[in-house]
């Protein structure tokens, strides 16, 4: 039973880790977190649907479009909404909030509001370890936020464009000064966070259901994640989720399953009362 | 020692006047005894609308001068403090279930009420404990994480809380006609607090808090004490405000109060002017009001309501009293003929 709840701690680890990561890549770019990323995990998920049921298409083209289609919302996110209120921590949530309800409002007019559900063809498959079960879905978020977070570690340290979106982390007004052009990092950082985003739709929605409010539950979750791993810190955000997985799954199996969050919260408490900055926040808050 | 003591409070006196000049300029809508006046006007005219109006615009005005109570109260820690606080919600859910248990046990009304207010506030002194060290996103996520497990508790204490079916509430007050006054007045004295408080040694502190808190530190100003008065204040204020949705209502449910409603309440602060005395009630006519009258559909209705959220708060970005101050500019210009 204790094998049974780390390993699903570590499936919800990951996931929540994914997500984070995507909320703290834009964090260098604005004041308040992404509140919108909700909808276009949705939306994302929906497209993956359509492309695949609607349109037939193979499962993993359906994902590459889904996974496109994300990275692409977010842009226009940043581009039409966000970018205005940029430096405006008290209008950047409201913001965000109208963003959220035109985006889970789009999806919900478009495709309704059932739960749907979405299968890959791995669905039925099981991972025995021992006497713990991890089904196929599980072992796809691992997979995806692995996958995921290689890549976005060798983006950020080994090319232009992520030493561009760490150096405008660290200090924009630095980084302009050495010819970095802002706007196109920010609309770059908005774009990344958007395709992992798509990433954690195409994870998460196998093993939940797709509709229009999928990804508010999860998202909360993710987004004390980002706080307890300290703002801007990529691995500090993998961590603290992995952290958060395994204690609210610990809790929810030895202790009651409904008051799952309270265990989470707990994690927060200590942290916040000991190091309220974050468990792995750097003095100088870089990216990575 | 008292001589450093007397020359940290020489200073403080010194920032809190000249903070006090500057401020005011920002309460130039409304001065002196002009603001209570002005107030209780408007006051006035919300009751004698709400006895006067049909049903289904008198519930929206109910709703949009209780939820005004609640913002207010959130105006003190967000507004004049800049702390963006995101668990007023809970506070609102704590008072309205406090006092329906309460009356449900027979307790008077004003004992029920005294009792919620004083639970909402005890928990505002716990927050504001545990999140003393916080500010900024950590402060605005934490906030909006405890207002989650509040909700929680709600929704899983069912042998308290009737759980997700909701909670019927003991109608305490003699009739509708005194509920409306008992809701007129409590907005009225909501709106005063903030007046009142923003003229006095805490709101100027509270402000030299959020201007540059580390600076208001070092002058002397004690923000810990500071940031956790407002914040025990807010919460009190939002119980209140959750005692009369609960006898408006008749029954209350766990969603009426989870994290999304106290994340709702800071926007619709925020888009009628935070810091301002009058930004709840115009944020609050805005954030309940616009759903009830672009109510198409869930959908469209929604997705409209969406639009508008954005497009106004980038055309407005300091909100709507700041709006108000830009046109006031101009006729004090236009005033000024040469």
């Amino acid at each position: 039973m204790l094998l049974q709840a780390l390993l699903n701690g570590i499936v919800l680890g990951s996931m929540l880790a994914l997500l984070a990561v995507s909320l703290t890549i834009v964090f260098g770019v604005m004041d308040v977190p992404n509140f919108a990323q909700g909808g276009v995990i949705t939306l994302s998920a929906y497209v993956m649907l359509s492309l695949h049921e609607s349109l037939h298409s193979p499962f993993w083209v359906a994902v590459l479009g889904g996974v496109a289609a994300a990275g692409v919302i977010s842009v226009l996110t940043e581009r039409f909404a966000y970018r205005f209120v940029r430096h405006r921590p008290l209008a950047a949530p409201a913001v965000a909030l109208g963003l959220l309800l035109v985006l889970d409002n789009s999806a919900l007019q478009i495709w309704g509001g059932e739960h749907v559900s979405l299968t890959p063809p791995y669905a039925a498959g099981l991972l025995r370890i021992g006497p713990a079960v991890v089904p196929g879905v599980g072992v796809a978020v691992v997979a995806t936020a692995l996958a995921s977070l290689i890549l976005l570690h060798l983006l950020l340290s080994k090319t232009r464009v992520g030493r561009a979106i760490r150096a405008v982390s660290q200090n924009s007004e630095a980084a302009a000064i050495v010819g970095i052009r802002l706007e196109r990092q920010y609309v770059m950082a908005f774009f990344i966070s958007g395709v992992l985003a798509g990433l954690a739709a195409f994870a998460y929605a196998p093993t939940y259901a797709v509709f229009p409010y999928m990804a508010d539950g999860i998202l909360l979750n993710a987004f004390v994640v980002v706080i307890l791993g300290g703002l801007g810190n990529v691995w500090g955000a993998v961590a603290a989720g992995l952290l958060l997985g395994v204690v609210e799954s610990l809790g929810a199996v030895y202790v009651s399953a409904s008051y799952q969050t309270v265990f989470g919260f707990a994690i927060l408490l200590l942290v916040i009362v000991f190091r309220p900055s974050g468990l792995f926040t750097t003095s100088s808050g870089r990216v990575a | 020692m008292s001589g450093a003591e007397s020359a940290g409070r020489g200073v403080e006196a010194a920032a809190a006047t000249a903070e006090a000049d500057g401020e005011f300029r920002g309460h130039g809508v409304l001065r002196a005894s002009g603001a209570y006046l002005g107030i209780a006007l408007i006051g006035a005219a919300l009751w004698f609308l709400l006895g006067h109006v049909n049903a289904f615009y008198s519930n929206i005005l109910a709703s949009i001068m209780i939820w005004t109570i609640a913002t207010s109260g959130l105006n003190l820690i967000a507004g004049l403090g800049g702390y963006p606080s995101l668990v007023q919600g809970a506070f609102y859910g704590i008072g309205a279930y406090t006092s329906s248990i309460a009356l449900a046990h027979g307790q008077p009304l004003w004992a029920a009420t005294a009792l919620a207010v004083a639970l909402a506030g005890a928990a505002g002194l716990g927050v504001g404990i545990i999140f003393s060290r916080t500010r900024g996103q950590y402060f605005a996520i934490g906030t909006l994480f405890f207002g989650a497990v509040v909700g929680l508790v709600m929704n899983n204490w069912a042998s308290l809380t009737q759980g997700p079916i909701g909670l019927s509430v003991p109608f305490a007050v003699p009739d509708l006609e005194t509920l409306n006054a008992l809701i007129a007045v409590c907005m009225v004295l909501s709106l005063a607090l903030v007046v009142f408080i923003g003229r006095r040694r805490l709101g100027l502190r509270l402000v030299a808090v959020r201007e540059d808190e580390d600076l208001a530190e070092h002058v002397g100003v004690p923000t810990a004490w500071t940031k956790l008065a407002a914040f025990v204040l807010s919460a009190c204020v939002g119980g209140l405000a959750g005692v009369l949705i609960a006898q408006y209502n008749g029954t209350i449910s766990p969603e009426l109060f989870d994290y999304y409603v106290g994340f709702v309440m800071f926007v619709a602060l925020a888009v009628g002017g935070a810091g301002r005395v009058l930004g709840p009630l115009l944020g609050s006519t805005f954030i309940v009001g616009v759903p009830h009258l672009l109510n198409l559909s869930s959908g469209i209705g929604q997705l409209l309501v969406g639009i508008v959220f954005v497009a106004v708060m980038i055309l407005v970005p300091g909100g709507f009293m700041s709006a108000v101050d830009a046109v006031l500019v101009v006729f004090r210009r236009g005033g000024q003929s040469q």
